[in-house]
């Protein structure tokens, strides 16, 4: 049974930095981890490719840069579970836009960023039946 | 033909990473794929058979995601990339749905009316015709609801419920700009009818002479758009934020105390509650409340004017929304600040998965210490009445107001010690147990506190409370009795 995907302090440290680093302009990773293992092990930093006047509330991943990502993580045995992006002075919750490109059961985490903190990180899946999104639990360790 | 599936899209096609298909161009690619793992049809074409947002396709490492690409002809070892797109955004939606804003036209009048909106690039007709079908309740006609009604009306929001007991009273002209003095001991619900009448005659108007309950609050707000809370006292404020939950409407909350006022939004988008913010009220006898605390005239129209503001944007769906966030402004020395309010996961309320939450009205006096329990000594009483005769009698009493200097400013009760609450413990030593202590507040209520007090610091002599404080004593002293004040 899916209880939820475990996020390592360091690895989670790491997805905060980098939306604090992005900031005010929505960052994006690649979430990657072990088949069957629902835990991040590792984040593929990658460039928001939207449109410069609309970084600040869109991303955007290169589906080559996906493609990429996923042949170098398949040679270290991992494959992607998910994604992460920040939202830069809003809520971690998810948008309409969010919600609309999400692929089911892949995982989506969402960071909430202002100029000094991240004050709420909450993850998000897309259920396979009905396609309706809904709120996953993040282990911390 | 060979067809490299991302590993995100893979679990639809069987884990594959590659497919071999026989066909000459994308659209035969899909249609054998979709047909072949029947899985992955409505994972890659949504009910109108279009091509889900989130799918890509990549030909030779060009982007041949769009329909008018899908009838080239494909050499036999181009490389083909089922790819996913990843993307999001943060873009405000409006609270109002596409479907209702689309039922809505204007006349001439209308476009010449709101010609100031119709101008704003975020808001336009759009905007406009969102403003016209929502449907917003108002929850108190008073200080905050003055402003953010009439800037509801003049906004041109469509259907405006009131909810409010009260009638005007003289001493409400002051910062309740949406009565004037001709509407004294009229109920504030008509008062306010008539006002957004003379604004605008073709908004629904409903009036609700009602005082919200536990039993009464979700008939009330249910089929709203939007409630924003104008009321000034937490019993209400607690019902209104609990049935919101239960509703699933945002609320807009505003308070305002002095020359102090907050407002923020919450239960929007999943995010927190009032009762996140703040899980218990603060101790009812140490914070009047508004209308024992007073405020500055301007104020309720500077917080009650972002309620509207806010409310607008949320109906619009533009521009940053007060959010888990509180906006407290300082109108004394001009200062404002933001601070983060955080969804608590264990709130009662809107982290409960239970099916039903149960409405309950807050015990306030009960929650504060201030209500008699039963194992307490009761305080005793006296009414207005026997007060009166009592200081007529002749008989030895000593009384003590222990209300701030402005309220006693506007009241002034003759022959009394004045001990402000904080330092009755100090001080219990220039009072004489021998004679009966009466205690005065405004209602009545901050005085048990001192009572209270008084007990805990050992004082023995015999205490009693002025019931219903000076306000229960307006009529005796001025209509029966004025001399003696
Ligand atoms: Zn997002
Ligand atoms: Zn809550």
């Amino acid at each position: 049974m899916f209880e939820g995907i475990l996020i390592k302090k360091d690895i989670e440290r790491k997805l905060h930095n980098l939306a604090l680093g992005k900031y005010p302009f929505e960052c994006c990773a690649i979430l990657l981890g072990r088949q069957g293992e629902d835990r991040i092990d590792e984040i593929l930093p990658v460039n928001n490719a939207s449109e410069t006047t609309k970084r600040k509330v869109q991303f955007e991943i290169d589906p080559l840069e996906v493609y990429k990502a996923e042949g170098e993580a398949e040679k270290k045995g991992l494959e992607i579970l998910g994604f992460f992006h920040s939202h830069p002075d809003h809520r971690a919750s998810l948008s309409g836009m969010d919600e609309e490109y999400m692929i089911p059961g892949m995982i989506y985490i969402i960071a909430s960023v202002d100029s000094e903190s991240v004050p709420e990180t909450r993850g998000y899946t897309k259920n396979y039946t009905d396609g309706s999104a809904e709120e996953i639990i993040i282990r911390r360790e | 033909m060979k067809v490299y599936i991302s590993a995100t899209l893979r679990s639809f096609f069987g884990r594959n990473a590659e497919l071999s298909v026989a066909a000459s161009d994308i659209k035969g690619i899909l249609d054998k794929i979709t047909t072949e793992y029947p899985d992955s049809h409505k994972i890659v074409f949504d009910e109108n058979g279009e091509l889900r947002s989130f799918i890509k396709i990549f030909v030779a490492g060009e982007d041949k995601t769009d329909k008018s690409n899908w009838s080239e002809a494909l050499g036999e070892n181009e490389e083909v990339l089922l790819l996913p797109a990843i993307a999001g955004g943060v873009s405000r939606e409006s609270i109002i749905p596409d479907e209702r804003r689309k039922a809505v036209s204007f006349d001439d009048a209308e476009v010449e009316r709101f010609e100031n909106h119709l101008l704003l690039r975020e808001i336009g007709v759009k905007g406009q015709k969102r403003i016209k079908a929502a449907r917003v309740l108002v929850a108190g006609a008073g200080a905050l609801g003055s402003p953010v009604i009439q800037y509801l009306a003049a906004a041109g929001v469509g259907t405006i419920k009131v909810v409010d007991f009260d009638d005007v009273e003289i001493s409400n002209i002051q910062n309740q700009v949406i009565h004037t003095s001709r509407d004294v001991k009229r109920p504030k619900v008509a008062s306010a009818k008539d006002t957004v009448r003379n604004i605008n005659r073709s908004i629904v108007f409903e009036a609700e002479n009602t005082k919200l309950d536990a039993q009464n609050i979700l008939e009330i707000i249910d089929g709203y758009d939007l409630v924003i809370d104008c009321t000034d006292n937490y019993v209400a404020r607690y019902i209104i934020s609990d049935a919101c939950v239960v509703c699933g409407i945002p609320l807009v909350f505003g308070a305002i105390y002095q020359y102090e006022g907050r407002v923020g939004v919450f239960n929007y988008n999943g995010g927190p509650c009032l009762r996140c913010a703040f899980p218990s009220p603060p101790p009812a006898g140490l914070v009047p409340t508004c209308a024992e605390g007073g405020a500055i005239s301007p104020l309720p129209g500077i917080i009650g004017s972002i309620q509207a503001n806010e409310a607008l944007k949320l109906i619009i769906g533009i521009g940053e929304i007060l959010d888990g966030k509180l906006l407290v402004i300082d109108s004394l020395n001009l200062r404002s600040h933001l601070v983060n309010v955080h969804k608590d996961a264990n709130c009662a309320v809107c982290a409960s998965n239970e099916n039903e939450i149960q409405i309950e009205e807050i015990d306030y006096e009960e929650f504060c210490g201030v209500k008699e329990t039963e194992d307490e000594i009761p305080i005793e009483g006296f009414t207005p009445e026997e007060l009166a005769k009592r200081i007529d009698s002749d008989d030895p009493v000593t009384i003590v107001d222990v209300r701030e200097p402005h309220e006693r400013a506007i009241l002034r009760f003759p022959n009394v010690i004045v001990i402000p609450i904080g330092q009755l413990a100090r001080r219990k030593n220039e009072l004489n147990p021998e004679i009966d202590t009466v205690f005065i507040c405004k209602e009545g209520k901050r005085s048990i506190l001192a009572i209270n007090t008084l007990r805990e610091a050992g004082y023995s002599g015999p205490m009693y409370n002025l019931k219903g404080g000076t306000d229960a004593m307006k009529n005796i002293i001025f209509s029966n009795e004025g001399g003696w004040l």
